[in-house]
């Protein structure tokens, strides 16, 4: 009973919203540019929907109050890198979106194609982009699995469910565009506000009598918890720094945050967007006090489980009405951003991939082509995620720094005197291997420094190292 | 407009100066005393810059347009 009560909801919540999303949308005619960068014409506040939805994902819904779970302040990292990454986005976005808008971009590939005056650079870029984009959207398959779980009691069939979930995201996508998927951040920013502030300030206040006793209770029973390690150790400060300023260029270098800055109306929105969503992101505090109380009232969950422990305070100790609303907006907080990664993983496919063989054709039928390999991307993320889950979450970390090595690319372009096309593959080529590398060593951290900020300083240096003799012979 | 000129010197301090107390800025705030509202320190300190950031992008956004 409890788990049909609590599907319900959650299947209200989801075809509710894509229904919003889809009406919102059913007057405007489909280009390709509407499709994939809403035809920029994004004012603020469409456009701080958006971001919020492409940047609090499940990952963070479940993934922060897990970290604040297991680890504790390390978990702080994610309150460090937003304001990171919107700096970066205030600084570098308008120039991004300028060259955006002169040159029709759609895809972060067409930026490098473009400016390094290299197709294969594009290409090169689309098909690492691609890859990044599944592995991502992956991540976002997990978090509608592990809610569905905890919806159904432990008794329902999840890849069934799992499987429809992901149907209605390739349908909704299909239809609505990137213009829908803004419009579903706005229901999905409503109502993980609710599930946050429910989590955040109902059940410390509920169980502690208020946030202040949490943490005296979390001192006493963790007294090291609410600090960083020193220096070296891993999840220590020095891992704390390098982290954040390798997140910090996140939004400016994913393909789907490419995307986002080219829907603006104008820079003036981009920048304005930035100086708004710090204030949104204060949520955040209210996961962690989230993942702080499912340790003290459910401790000894590992591995994977940690994720899941303040959905399964809300199951153990709240009706199924509860449970049903708080894994509903959990479930759009996935949903939201894995529309946006899979428009722009089928647009670089469409555009950069397809559309470097075959430019006529393409252009002819750029929206039927974007449509068509948004199913291919979806199906193919779907495939792999069924049948090699474990593999996936081991190369996420590749996923993860490796995205932030599209910055030296992004960064070089602004400047009169860039370095050649070759030698900007080069260092992404080098620094992708060396991730590779690490992660199949594991070695996480290199003297307590995040190994993506190690990877850009590699990359920079063979980009600086590669077009060194080219310049010499120009003067 | 090339970006080297919109930034000038009050760009550059408005938005590096939230952007170092959120990165390197921690190794100094790495504590749990002084406690605000029960909150460690270093909570209380990456709350108060996630608030600054947006009065320093405002400045830096002011100082750009003059």
């Amino acid at each position: 009973m409890n788990s049909i009560i609590a599907f319900a909801i959650v299947t209200a919540i989801i075809l509710g919203s894509m229904g919003f999303g889809v009406l919102a949308v059913r007057k405007i005619k489909m280009t390709p540019q509407e499709l994939v960068v809403g035809n920029r014409s994004f004012a603020t506040i469409l456009l701080c929907v958006l971001f919020a939805g492409e940047t609090v994902t499940s990952f963070t819904f479940l993934g922060a109050s897990g970290w604040a779970y297991s680890r504790g302040a390390p978990a702080f990292y994610i309150l460090g890198y937003f304001p990171a990454t919107l700096i970066v986005l205030f600084l570098l976005g308008p120039t991004i979106w300028r060259r955006g808008r002169e040159s029709n971009f759609l895809t972060n590939a067409d930026y490098f194609a473009s400016m390094y005056q290299s197709r294969v650079l594009g290409l090169l870029v689309a098909i690492c982009g691609v890859f990044f984009l599944v592995l991502y959207l992956t991540v976002q398959l997990t978090g509608i699995q592990i809610l569905l779980e905890i919806a159904g009691y432990g008794s329902v069939q999840i890849g069934s469910t799992g499987t429809i979930a992901f149907v209605l995201i390739v349908i909704f996508v299909f239809f609505s565009g990137l213009r829908g998927v803004a419009w579903v951040s706005i229901v999905k920013d409503v109502l993980v506000l609710g599930a946050i502030l429910f989590a955040g300030i109902v059940i410390p206040v509920h169980f502690f009598g208020s946030p202040v006793n949490l943490f005296a209770k979390l001192r006493e029973a963790h007294p090291d918890w609410l600090t960083l390690r020193s220096n070296l150790l891993p999840n220590g400060t020095v891992w704390f720094v390098s982290t954040v300023l390798v997140n910090a260029v996140g939004l400016v270098c994913w393909p789907h945050g490419v995307a986002a800055i080219y829907s603006a109306r104008d820079e003036a929105s981009i920048r304005r967007n930035a100086m708004l969503l710090p204030f949104y992101l204060m949520i955040l505090v209210l996961v962690f006090l989230a993942g702080f109380s499912a340790l003290l009232l459910m401790p000894g969950l590992k591995g994977d489980d940690v994720d899941q422990s303040f959905m399964r305070v809300v199951q153990t100790h709240y009706p199924a009405w509860v449970l049903g609303g708080v894994a509903g907006a959990g479930c759009l907080a996935a949903l939201v951003p894995g529309s946006a990664l899979i428009l722009a993983a089928g647009s670089l496919i469409a555009k950069n991939i397809v559309g470097i063989f075959s430019k006529s054709f393409v252009e002819r039928h750029q929206t039927a082509v974007t449509r068509v390999s948004v199913i291919a991307v979806a199906l193919f993320a779907f495939v792999s995620w069924a049948t090699a889950r474990s593999t996936l979450v081991s190369m996420l970390l590749v996923a993860a720094s490796g995205a932030a090595q599209f910055f030296p690319g992004m960064l070089l372009a602004f400047f009169d005197r860039r370095p050649s096309a070759s030698s900007i593959a080069a260092g992404l080529i080098g620094s992708l291997l060396f991730l590779c590398w690490t992660t199949a060593v594991k070695l996480p951290v290199i003297a307590g420094v995040n190994v993506g900020l190690v990877a850009m300083a590699l990359n920079f240096a063979v980009v600086g190292l590669a077009s060194a003799p080219s310049q010499r012979l120009v003067e | 407009m090339s970006p080297a000129k919109r930034f000038n010197i009050f760009t550059i301090l408005f938005t590096g100066i939230p952007l170092f107390a959120v990165s390197f800025g921690i190794c100094f705030a790495n504590r749990d005393e002084p406690i605000l509202f029960g909150f460690p320190f270093l909570l209380s300190y990456l709350i108060f810059w996630a608030c600054m950031t947006p009065v320093c992008l405002w400045l830096a956004d002011r100082s750009a347009r003059r």
